[in-house]
């Protein structure tokens, strides 16, 4: 039987080709695919990926309350460890479970630091993160432009999601401000009240486990801070008695798993005036969470050796290490 | 696997690599391969029902055989018999009495019912060479959504040593890429403006509700042609000649056309087996018994959608639409023949916009949940609000589709007489005619949607 000449596979080649080409040019001009339901965390990931911050001695990882009431500077001063941040909006911890395989393999770290409020507690995990870390980590990592193909988007769509969405300036360590993102925002969660447990949080308990039996597993250490919430956001019987339970919960998995349990919820420490919105601290609330957080490692000196034992890692050891410059 | 998805642009070239260059010497490898590769993008979807396609296959293959051999006229009847309670029982039973429908069993069940009616008529000869059969019936681009090949087309090309040709190939790259952007261009972008109004009807208005019916007329036919288009090609890339499944529908000038150029393969199907047995059985009612025959035909076409009153209503009120043709004698089969689109002129103008007219009205019966839904919707639209503007909140989208609307029509006019709008050889540098490819390129891959849409006729 004739065979289709040489001729006519090479052509559709060199038709295909512009097209690679363009996609690559767009990874380039950092117009990322899509990964996840979440466009920063995608664009921190990939970010993260093309100007990688190298081994880290303390990573941080969970949603915007672990992206916005960290404080880069003050941890990158204090600590003097490589250290990066990739806290991302909306992230429960079935989303963070899923996705922490991927990044410790990534960037090593000796301690993870997951700063976390009920909000992470609440819903339902999302299918796409877990789609995301399924993939084989050589593709995850060196040939993300896979994505474009794997969960197609129109161009159009990506250049809107890089120009066009709200997303905070991140710092160099991958913190950022909540204040920015809420500037000339009006706030409506003003008379909400915490609504806990939900059906989801049985599966969200499920996932810290794993996530702290995984980080034992792999000689990592936990350290989880508990974060401050506004006030009046559980300024009921009811809400008290479940952030209660919710805390002891939280301690007991972290504790059982030998990792470490930090509770900021002091709302003498962290006054309603400190927050931004219900569950997210302004700059000054930031810095003084993470002076907190570093004094507490630091106190805990099994903590902060272990942490210390990083300091050489990275690009730039003895210093914090800092990702690509936005 | 759908067409589009990530699997089958890794299973298409390298079913392509294998076929043309690792079996390319033995004829019978190469069916082999068909089949395999049809039975694995089936059992993509779900395994489970690749029992029912091989178990149908099986039976209608021994069936077929019988009826060779079977020299008294009880036995053959018996055999036909025995095919289409398996056929239309399978078909029926799982359209009405079992959620979870087997994809693409409205299409392979007629493919197997065609076969032994055919055989019965004496048309063809019984297929003794099981892979060839099974190939026929499982042939993966027409598997799923058509078109709906007869064996007298389909088994004689399987049969036969396939030769690549250049041309046919290039064609059916072309045509690929036509499919493509009218699914992902025009009726997925279609989806994302129609679909909030239809399950929202009762609280938008009029205008918005013609535009909807407008979008969704225009979305079906992207859809499905698309589909049909994409089959086609991919066949032509393996070396067959797939029959067309439409031909420029929205330039008929009477509904009797408009079916003779919308899903050619179902329609032709129902007309041989259904059709023209009624007719000949009604002849002595003279039109009146043409009119029956007609009715029962399309309300057959309506149910082969699914079980559902919407569909029956659907199929019934275009068999209507033929009344005032039958009366009038006009139901010549001669007129809007290829070429013949549609001839301008004002009053060839005007029969083109009644008839989409009426096509896109009884579409939203076809697309209602229910026919109370139809009615509301109807009601509805007709109410004063059909001047009032309504909000599109996709300003792009709607940019976008409008004028991919506007250029497959142009398109279309202009290449009527073409198998389809890419074949453009007319245009002699290769360059400009890779240009015109990379505008559709960019097109697909710039303005699709997010997410793509099922296909619609998947779910039949």
């Amino acid at each position: 039987m004739e065979r289709p000449p040489a001729k006519f596979l090479l052509k559709l080649a060199l038709m295909a080709l512009p097209v690679f080409a363009g996609y690559e040019m767009l990874y380039r001009l950092s117009i990322y695919p899509v990964l996840t339901a979440s466009q920063f965390f995608d664009y921190k990931v990939l970010e993260a990926g093309r100007h990688p911050p190298g081994k880290l001695s303390l990573m941080a990882v969970g949603s915007s309350v672990t992206l916005y009431d960290l404080d880069s500077r003050v941890i990158a001063d204090s600590l003097q460890v490589p250290y990066y941040n990739f806290g991302s909006w909306g992230m429960q911890m079935t989303d963070i479970r899923a996705v922490l395989g991927g990044l410790v393999a990534a960037y090593h770290p000796c301690a993870v630091l997951i700063c976390a409020s009920p909000r992470e507690f609440m819903l339902p995990r999302t299918p796409s993160y877990a789609d995301y870390a399924g993939t084989a980590a050589f593709i995850r990592e060196r040939f993300p432009e896979y994505f474009y193909v794997r969960n197609f988007n129109p161009v159009h769509t990506l250049w809107l999601r890089r120009f066009r969405s709200r997303r905070p300036t991140m710092d160099a360590w991958g913190g950022a401000s909540v204040e920015e993102m809420w500037k000339g925002v009006v706030r409506h969660d003003k008379g909400e009240q915490l609504a806990f447990p939900t059906a989801d949080t049985e599966a969200q308990y499920a996932a810290l486990d794993s996530v702290c039996r995984y980080l034992r597993e792999q000689h990592i250490r936990l350290v989880f801070a508990q974060a401050p919430m506004e006030a009046r956001y559980t300024d009921s019987e009811r809400g008290r008695r479940e952030l209660a339970a919710f805390q002891a919960r939280c301690g007991s998995i972290v504790g059982a798993a030998g990792g470490n349990y930090f509770n900021y919820y002091d709302t003498t420490v962290f006054p309603d005036s400190l927050f931004a919105d219900l569950t997210h601290l302004t700059r000054a609330g930031g810095s003084i969470l993470t002076r907190k957080i570093v004094a507490d490692v630091k106190a805990t000196n099994e903590l902060a050796a272990i942490i210390q034992s990083g300091k050489d890692r990275g690009q730039h050891g003895g210093t914090a290490v800092k990702g690509g410059q936005r | 696997m759908p067409f589009l998805s990530l699997p089958f642009l890794l299973f298409l070239p390298a079913f392509f690599l294998l076929y043309w260059y690792v079996l390319d010497s033995s004829l019978p490898w190469q069916n082999l391969l068909v089949l395999a590769g049809s039975y694995l993008f089936y059992a993509w979807w779900d395994w489970r029902f690749l029992f029912l396609l091989t178990g149908s296959s099986l039976l209608n293959y021994w069936l077929g055989l019988g009826l060779e051999r079977a020299a008294r006229r009880g036995a053959r009847r018996a055999l036909v018999a025995a095919g289409l309670v398996q056929g239309l029982g399978c078909l029926l039973y799982f359209k009405f009495f079992n959620a979870l429908l087997p994809l693409g069993i409205s299409f392979y069940t007629f493919k197997t019912l065609s076969y032994l009616l055919d055989i019965e008529r004496g048309k063809i000869r019984a297929e003794k060479d099981w892979v060839v059969f099974f190939s026929y019936v499982a042939f993966f681009p027409c598997l799923i959504a058509g078109p709906i090949d007869r064996p007298g087309v389909l088994i004689p090309q399987l049969k036969m040593r396939r030769f690549w040709d250049e041309r046919q190939g290039t064609d059916g790259m072309r045509r690929i890429l036509w499919g493509l952007f009218k699914k992902v261009v025009i009726a997925d972008n279609c989806v994302r403006l129609t679909d909030g109004i239809f399950d929202h009807y009762k609280a938008a208005p009029a205008s918005a509700l013609l535009f909807a019916a407008f979008m969704y007329t225009i979305q079906l036919y992207a859809d499905f042609s698309g589909y049909s288009d994409m089959a086609i090609g991919i066949g032509s890339l393996l070396g067959f000649r797939v029959s067309p499944n439409f031909r420029h529908p929205f330039f008929s000038r009477n509904i009797a056309e408009y079916w003779r150029r919308w899903h050619i393969t179902l329609t032709s199907w129902l007309t041989d087996y259904v059709f023209t047995p009624l007719n000949i059985y009604f002849r002595d009612y003279g039109k009146a018994g043409l009119i029956l025959a007609i009715l029962i035909n399309f309300t057959a076409i309506g149910i082969w959608h699914g079980p559902k009153w919407t569909f029956a209503a659907f199929g019934f009120l275009h068999g209507c639409y033929y009344i005032p043709l039958v009366l009038r004698g006009r139901l010549s089969r001669q007129r809007g023949r290829r070429g013949q689109a549609g001839k301008a002129g004002v009053a060839g103008v005007a029969s083109v916009a009644g008839t989409f007219l009426l096509v896109m009205l009884t579409n939203i019966i076809f697309r209602a949940p229910s026919l109370r839904d139809a009615f509301g919707y109807f009601r509805r639209m007709l109410s004063r609000s059909l001047l009032t503007a309504f909000p599109v909140t996709e300003k792009l989208q709607l940019e976008v589709t409008l004028a991919g609307i506007m250029f497959l029509f142009a398109a279309e006019w202009r290449q009527r007489d073409k198998d389809h709008p890419l074949q453009i050889d007319f245009i002699r540098p290769f360059p400009v005619r890779a240009l015109v490819y990379y505008i559709f390129l960019g097109l697909i891959l710039g303005f699709g949607p997010a997410r793509f849409s099922e296909f619609i006729y998947i779910r039949f």
